[in-house]
């Protein structure tokens, strides 16, 4: 047994003792109720935020300590406060649009929260940023310490800046008809990834883990950007159908009968590492590799052509540009090279035909076409290229 | 200790993630599983007439894996529970949590430095909140989610503290975890989230594996 975990049972009772906490608030700066209705957007990532350290056998939650702060400490200043995206619409007068980051980078654990106000005209009111360290070895206990500061800090800059009340600013506003284009962070997207045009009435289909959660989305293609919206999807077999209302004179077939030959070559098409590579599709070949993937696995086959972050839900079509299957997953190359096994270009897409039947569960349109001599990477190319983009998730 | 493949995926998804990933869990290396040749849904045991048989899950645990896996798997809905479908969408998530109580924080420091004072003659005696958490997630996505906490007082060896493999819950709280077992079993297999996954499973994937036996 290790030092550590010998030692582990005393540093959790030392640690323990550390500034324990319940969303803390500052002494020095004085809490006033004010009965402004307010809307409050949060990444709803931010707000769900955790993951389990196995060496102390400990959830960390700092998620859930800022949604607690934004409860306990938030409505004490703005009692009528209300979380959006909510189920419930409701009435308000100012939006505040909070970013909360956590970060290490000087060393020290750090929470800073970049901060907008806006009025129900969407005109800019207030901008800021609070910041706190996260202090102790409770990390938990921590984090909620710091959120309950940051939330006072940024609640009492608001009403001392903008000293709002009902009459200066009414709740004129309902929280289902805000914009959240315009709260989400632009400065980088959540996730990317790639869709294509499934049909000609403009819908498009990705990888479910890829639109999942995302707050807003935006396509790109060939210096184009336009909105996509979520129609239907399915975790199990991680797709989804977004639609972009934008009709259109071609789309990606999907082959009759979906049969996959073994060892048949394939294009993969998507948009991998973006900040890293080029803005423009990337193009790879290989074979089908497999007709089943990892053990357990349902609806997947396996394919040869690289592929990289960011091309989840690309196509992987065959020579004759028919869909075979949807990019969604790679063999984790670092977990296996610590076991001492190195593998290449195992990559996997959802098969064609649960992409068939839950088109059709879904009641979504979508061509197939007959295979047709041997065909060639031209004509991949055409099919894949011409309708494939780039998908940016924002919160 | 957490198996090495908890939390981690021997599978990636391929979105690019383009903000600060601060609160994903890190990865660690999964137990490689030779690809393919395998079915896409492991074959079943034979369950009892009118047992419903949930699909196949990947089942993960913080500790005593074998012990809980052995406990649900008792279960003859849990029949296709295993540790080695790695590439299962579905996976059933055992993870366990010990912290000192409220009240318990200072009696226990006290303690801790009185068995430190006298070289360990005297034990440290800790008061503890043990929390069990059993998560079905679907391609990484909670499903369904259930909780099983009690708190503990015991006294323990500051030499030895650490070392029972226990994972930090001592082996009363060890055999109270097993314990949880049999009757999440019995609320998962039930669970309205978790069979509608089963009911899509058989859309796209018909199998006697997860529809209920029929007499």
């Amino acid at each position: 047994m290790s030092l550590p975990a010998r030692i582990a049972p005393a540093l959790v009772l030392f640690a323990s003792v550390l500034p324990a906490a319940h969303a803390a608030t500052s002494k020095t700066i004085p809490i006033v109720s004010n009965s402004t209705e307010i809307a409050v957007y949060v990444p709803p990532s931010a707000l769900s935020a955790r993951t389990y350290v196995a060496v102390s056998n400990l959830w960390i939650e700092p998620g859930k300590a800022f949604a607690d702060a934004l409860d306990e400490v938030g409505k004490k200043y703005f009692p009528a406060m209300h979380l959006i995206p909510g189920d419930t619409d409701a009435h308000y007068g100012l939006i505040v649009d909070m970013a909360p980051k956590w970060s290490r980078e000087t060393g020290k654990p750090m929470l800073t929260v970049k901060y907008k106000v806006y009025g129900t005209d969407g005109k800019q009111l207030l901008d800021g940023s609070a910041e706190q360290p996260i202090r102790g070895g409770n990390l938990n206990a921590g984090a909620a310490t710091a959120s309950g500061l940051a939330v006072q800090q940024i609640m009492a800059t608001v009403q001392q800046r903008l000293a709002p009340d009902p009459t200066k600013f009414p709740a004129s506003g309902t929280t289902s008809t805000i914009d959240l284009s315009l709260l989400v962070d632009r400065e980088k997207p959540l996730r990317t990834g790639t869709a294509f045009f499934v049909n000609k009435t403009g819908q498009l289909l990705t990888a479910a883990h890829v639109s999942r959660d995302c707050v807003v989305m935006e396509a790109h293609q060939d210096g184009k950007t336009f909105a996509v919206k979520p129609k239907a999807y399915s975790d199990l077999l991680d797709v989804a159908v977004l639609d972009s209302g934008l009709p259109r004179a071609s789309s990606i077939a999907l082959r009759q009968n979906q049969d996959i030959v073994l060892g048949e070559p394939v294009t993969s098409v998507g948009y991998p590492l973006q900040g890293l590579l080029g803005d423009s599709p990337n193009v790879t070949r290989g074979n089908v590799s497999a007709s089943k993937g990892v053990r357990g696995s349902m609806g997947m086959f396996q394919f040869s052509a690289p592929i990289q972050p960011g091309n989840s839900g690309g196509p992987i079509v065959s020579d004759n540009g028919e869909l075979l299957g949807m990019a969604v997953s790679t063999l984790n190359v670092t977990s296996l090279a610590n076991l001492g096994q190195i593998p290449q270009n195992v990559n996997f897409a959802l098969d064609a035909r649960y992409v068939a039947m839950f088109l059709q569960r879904e009641k979504v349109p979508f061509e197939v076409i007959q295979p047709k001599g041997p065909g060639g990477l031209q004509a991949a190319n055409q099919a894949a290229l011409t309708n494939t983009v780039q998908l940016n998730c924002y919160q | 200790m957490i198996r090495e493949s908890m939390l981690a995926l021997l599978l990636i998804p391929l979105h690019a993630i383009a903000a600060e990933p601060a609160t994903v869990a890190p990865a660690v290396p999964a137990p490689v599983v030779p690809a393919p040749a395998a079915v896409a849904i492991a074959p079943v045991a034979q369950a009892p007439a009118n047992v419903t048989v949930l699909p196949p899950m990947k089942f993960l645990a913080s500790v005593a894996e074998d012990d809980i896996l052995g406990a649900l798997k008792a279960d003859p809905a849990f029949a296709n529970l295993d540790k080695e479908l790695v590439g299962s969408p579905l996976s059933l998530v055992v993870t366990h949590t010990v912290r000192p109580t409220a009240a318990g924080t200072a009696a226990g420091l006290l303690s801790a430095v009185l068995s430190g004072g006298t070289l360990g003659i005297l034990p440290m005696v800790t008061n503890d909140r043990l929390v069990v958490r059993y998560e079905v997630m679907l391609n990484g996505k909670t499903v369904t989610v259930y909780h099983f906490e009690r708190t503990a007082t015991r006294a323990q060896s500051i030499w030895t503290a650490g070392s029972d493999g226990t994972g930090g819950l001592g082996k009363g709280g060890l055999e109270w975890v097993k314990s949880t077992a049999a009757e999440v079993a019995a609320k998962i297999r039930q669970d309205p989230a978790l069979l509608a996954v089963r009911d899509e499973i058989q859309f796209y994937f018909p199998t006697p594996a997860t529809s209920t036996a029929a007499n």
